[in-house]
């Protein structure tokens, strides 16, 4: 029995050795950015392209980027203006109509250099289809940008496309299934999880691995949400898996600040796609709750006798248990005993807080409406073509001296005070409950952690041999480094 | 009684016992998962739609038939062999929960841990077990 193990193990290892060896040489990157149209390409995503193209070029990862429209010098991309762009004539007006958000909007062509071209779907299933053809090493795929939902099969969960257009996990895999080359992603859209789909051979169910080696991460599961897509042009306030994931991969924030923890887990000079994914996930404090393929691979085996049962109190030594210590520690959560019933009790208070206070914000909103309407009655009693823009009247009335004698008056009203003080009350109140939000994804991510944790020691006592190399294979291509 | 009806009656048994074996063994695991605060039906209970829990419920049912109809062939024996006789009676049933634990030494690597929804599958059989059996003494009076 023992000799018949270590045969096993011998198999494996040469098994994975040999199919990984491809992975040896450096990667070459496909970045895919921006939204469906112009008003869904926020400043973030163009950001964060440009980002991780200065992450991937700074470790000689070359890259090919196609974003939104591509060439077209059109807008499509948003933004909202700094302070010190921010001079409008209408911000008083724009306050009580319920336009101050779109009276700070800009819009604007893209300023990545050397696009390859726009993000249409079919045009992109071509390219991409091309470029895997064509690739001599392994190919990195990156998508910044929105993903859409498919709750009954997480194969069919798709990525946002310019022109309306969608790719779906599945479809996806059909494009990369010719490829000769190793295929790694990095998708960070909403539903991303979805994607990890496209390592088994049928997306939809089984374990059998795909033939193509393709492994990778995603920021959140299919069933999720992802933080991101900020119009704000300042970087300090993002936290999506793109800004800790290519931060950990060149060593440097966005900043440019060199980051404050080593990266590079094995010492062996180079940061693996995984060595990366764990960095995230042990470190943002964002409301993503990031995957990787491997994960997803231990997910979808967990057996029918096994997904009904409590789990063990006592964690296996493992790097999700390593992780799951550092995240009870960093939020002062037990690390023994009744951890998991402390932490759900926590997740439960956290929750509870959050609905409370998406409460108060509705209250504040209403209370932010009532007042609009009073000041709106008031101006529009007093200059009526207000009440029917889109008229000769009120593009006579807002042109000129007008404008300024509106908003100073406004400006004077006995309610005006109140509501920009509502108004700034709920925007504070938005950055508390995004607060209170991502406190309690650290609690679930814990909860995670302790979950795979245990998956990953059932793998390995109740797994099969086939089951268990197909999980070190994907093991292998994720801690494989992006370039040599 | 009469053997054919008793035989018909231990058969129904039989069958109460092999239907209900795997939602007992779901319900106990979750009651147990809730009472340590983890497993991972509660982690799906938050973070999966409610359509793929009942997928995976359905698939553990078809999955776990073998073993439920061994379970309801042994309740269905037990019952026709122990229950008729008032000293048997005593212990009549009590080879569910005997079984349960049975099945977790023989099919599971690291039992122990498990015990409890084990045992608690294994006694909420006998409970069931139990209830039949009154049940079919209050209507054969």
């Amino acid at each position: 029995m023992i000799i018949r193990k270590k045969t096993n193990q011998i198999v494996l290892s040469t098994t994975l050795c040999i199919a990984i060896a491809p992975m040896a040489l450096a990667d070459q990157a496909v970045l895919i950015g921006g939204g469906y149209d112009l008003h869904s390409t926020q400043a973030q995503i163009e950001k964060n392209v440009q980002w991780a193209r200065d992450s991937l070029e700074s470790v000689g990862v070359s890259t090919t980027v196609y974003f939104s429209d591509g060439d077209d010098p059109a807008d499509d991309v948003f933004y909202l203006a700094t302070d010190e762009e921010y001079h409008s004539p209408f911000e008083a007006m724009s306050r009580v109509y319920g336009e101050h958000t779109a009276n700070r909007l800009r819009y604007r062509g893209h300023s990545l250099e050397n696009v390859a071209g726009a993000t249409n779907a079919e045009a992109l299933k071509n390219n991409l289809a091309q470029i895997l053809n064509e690739a001599e090493q392994s190919t990195l795929l990156v998508f910044n940008g929105h993903g859409s939902s498919s709750h009954d099969a997480p194969h069919q969960v798709g990525i946002s496309l310019w022109g309306n257009t969608s790719i779906k996990a599945d479809e996806l895999q059909s494009v990369v299934r010719n490829a000769t080359q190793p295929l790694r992603y990095v998708f960070t859209q909403c539903y991303s999880g979805g994607f990890n789909s496209m390592v088994f051979a049928n997306p939809a169910e089984g374990l059998e691995l795909s033939k193509q080696h393709i492994c990778g991460v995603t920021s959140v599961s299919p069933y999720r949400k992802s933080e991101g897509c900020s119009a704000q042009v300042s970087t300090n306030g993002y936290r999506d898996y793109t800004t800790y994931f290519f931060a950990a991969l060149s060593g440097y924030d966005q900043k440019g600040e060199i980051l404050s923890r080593e990266t590079d887990m094995d010492k062996d000079g180079l940061v693996s796609l995984r060595e990366a994914h764990m960095y995230s996930v042990e470190t943002a404090v964002s409301t993503d709750i990031a995957y990787s393929s491997s994960d997803f691979y231990l997910e979808r085996w967990e057996p029918w006798y096994l997904k009904w049962l409590p789990a063990r109190r006592s964690l296996p030594n493992n790097e999700f248990a390593k992780i799951f210590r550092s995240l009870a520690t960093k939020h002062n959560m037990p690390l023994e005993g009744n951890a998991a019933k402390t932490i759900r009790s926590a997740l439960r208070d956290a929750t509870e807080n959050s609905e409370k206070l998406s409460e108060l914000y509705h209250e504040i909103q209403e209370e932010e409406h009532k007042q609009q309407q009073e000041i709106q009655l008031a101006v529009e009693a007093k200059w009526p073509a207000l009440g029917q823009p889109y008229t000769d009247a009120f593009k006579t009335l807002v042109s000129g001296e007008n404008v300024a004698q509106i908003s100073h008056w406004i400006s004077q009203h006995s309610v005006y005070a109140k509501l920009l003080a509502l108004q700034t009350r709920s925007s504070n109140l938005s950055n508390d409950i995004l607060e209170a939000e991502r406190y309690a994804t650290q609690l679930q991510k814990m909860l995670h952690m302790r979950k795979l944790a245990s998956l990953k020691q059932q793998l390995y006592q109740y797994g099969s041999f086939e089951e268990v190399a197909g999980y070190e294979r994907l093991l292998m291509c994720e801690k494989a480094p992006l370039s040599q | 009684m009469r053997v054919i009806p008793f035989l018909f009656f231990s058969l129904l048994v039989g069958v109460l016992i092999a239907a209900s074996a795997w939602p007992l063994f779901v319900t106990s695991g979750g009651i147990l998962s809730h009472w340590f605060g983890e497993g991972s039906m509660l982690d799906a209970i938050n973070n999966v739609p409610e359509q793929k829990i009942m997928d995976d419920f359905w698939f553990g049912y078809q999955q776990s038939m073998l073993i439920a109809i061994a379970l309801g062939i042994l309740a269905a024996l037990d019952y026709f062999l122990l229950s008729q006789n008032k000293f048997t009676w005593i212990i009549a049933g009590l080879s569910l929960p005997l079984a349960c634990i049975g099945l977790l030494f023989v099919f599971y690597k690291d039992p122990v841990p498990l015990l409890p929804t084990f045992v608690m599958t294994g006694i909420g059989l006998f409970i069931l077990y139990r209830f039949a059996d009154l049940i079919r003494r209050l209507f054969s009076r």
